[in-house]
């Protein structure tokens, strides 16, 4: 089975068969795993920050896969274009971690927890709900998602791999 | 019960191996009267190292019109301070590419945190105008060689310092000094001053958990263990070759402020964005040592 590995900020959507779509090392960022079970349809963005708005670079589009207020639509409105239905999408998200010390979500560092409810209300305002969720705490994670039959699975490190 | 320190430090003897040459060259370039053919003659002798400096200088990050082909020339073309950096990440990468299983660190994860903290740290340097980005990137690179020798000694203990971690809710290193009797920044320090490094990388590697700490202790350089503190904790939150011990650190968010950095949510996400940008960089620099 060809892997193929998601950078940061990177956005990936396909139909392949035989590939297994990863994110290994989630800490503070949001992996976003999405397929459609009857178009077995694909979706996975590998998600920094909450919102596009601080982005300075001029062209936002090149990388959308980035922020939680474009990597979401980008994957989610998409895939509804190309066909998807609303009831057919499965969701699940991962990662959001926090540093000891940055437990309430007032603190200008915890990017881990802005970023998931971020991600949750984005989500959330596409008529669209999280399926399954595994975020938070302070241990690092891999996310995989196999394009043939939407099997999910999580990885937290010092634990098995189990399906998610 | 602690674990004896002399039997801790005999195991910094196999990692000084491959840090021998950085460290003598290291001397020698705080000498200002450094003698260039002694300096040569010192690096070349290294025939591994040499190799891999002579192809980091003809990679595409440098894209020199003329082939570099001796130390030498290679003195020339990039100066002194670059050298004395690309030397400390040659040898840094040859120690920390292996599995540090302790830490549940995967072969090449140890290295992967370094130098994204080395990259970030001199990125940060530059933005706050410190006078030395280069000495940012080699104390970013280094502050976990403690890692390298407290390994066994985690591994032995791993449970009872996690459990302590979660119970006491308080950072790993906090936890490895009360179980084993130092943290992997103490042993660094140690193994930094044993092997007669400048003195700011010595606090740097001693204090990078623990900046507030480092202002009661008589640092020559605390911006510099402020860099690398926010630096190694955007870079671990980034999820870049951590380990077993993950984000169970703290951050002292003041450090932003001490170097004059704004500190607003937004502020802190602008920086975060720019940082990921470098990624690439780091992959280029990666792939040319």
């Amino acid at each position: 089975m060809n892997e193929i590995k998601l950078k940061i900020g990177e956005l990936q959507i396909t139909t392949k068969h035989g590939l297994m779509l990863v994110i290994e090392g989630l800490s503070s960022c949001i992996g976003l795993a999405v397929y459609d079970k009857r178009a077995k349809m694909a979706g996975m963005a590998h998600i920094v920050l909450p919102s596009s708005s601080i982005s300075n670079e001029k062209d936002i589009n090149e990388e959308f896969g980035k922020y939680a207020d474009t990597a979401v639509p980008g994957i989610l409105e998409r895939m509804l274009s190309l066909g998807s239905k609303k009831e057919d999408l499965i969701i699940k998200i991962a990662g959001g971690t926090s540093m000891l010390s940055l437990e309430n979500e007032d603190n200008p560092l915890n990017i881990g927890e802005r970023n998931i409810i971020a991600v949750k209300k984005a989500i959330n305002s596409l008529g669209l709900h999280i399926t399954k969720a595994d975020v938070g705490g302070y241990k690092k994670r891999t996310l995989k998602l196999n394009v043939i039959n939407g099997a999910f699975y999580i990885k937290t490190i010092g634990q098995e791999e189990i399906e998610f | 019960m602690p674990e004896n320190i002399t039997e801790i430090l005999n195991n910094a003897s196999k990692v000084k191996h491959n840090f021998y040459t950085a460290i003598k060259v290291s001397q020698m370039l705080d000498d200002f009267n450094v003698n260039i053919t002694n300096l040569s003659k010192v690096i070349s002798a290294d025939y591994a190292l040499t190799a891999t400096i002579l192809k980091h200088c003809n990679s595409a990050q440098y894209s020199f019109a003329r082939k570099i082909t001796t130390i030498n020339d290679a003195i020339s073309v990039i100066g002194f301070k670059i050298l004395k950096t690309i030397i400390f990440t040659i040898v840094t990468k040859a120690s920390f590419m292996e599995e540090i299983s302790g830490y549940g660190m995967m072969k090449g994860d140890l290295w992967k945190n370094s130098i994204s903290c080395a990259v970030y740290s001199k990125y940060i340097a530059g933005l706050i105008n410190y006078d030395d980005p280069d000495q940012a990137f080699t104390a970013g690179l280094l502050k976990d060689i403690g890692k390298t020798m407290l390994n066994d000694y985690v591994k032995k203990h791993f449970k009872q310092i996690m459990d302590l971690c979660i119970n006491e809710k308080i950072a790993f290193s906090d936890a490895e000094e009360k179980i084993i009797g130092y943290s992997h920044s103490q042993i660094g320090g140690l193994v930094a001053e044993k092997w007669k490094f400048p003195k700011i990388l010595i606090d740097t590697i001693k204090y990078h958990h623990n900046p507030e700490e480092a202002e009661n202790n008589d640092c020559e350089d605390l911006d510099l263990i402020r860099i690398v503190h926010i630096s190694d904790s955007i870079s671990s939150m980034m999820g870049h070759g951590i380990g077993l011990d993950s984000l169970m650190y703290n951050v002292d968010a003041s450090c932003f402020k001490k170097l004059g950095l704004k500190s607003k949510s937004e502020n802190i996400e602008s920086l975060i964005s720019e940082m990921v940008n470098l990624n690439p960089e780091i992959s280029l620099l990666n792939s040319s040592i």
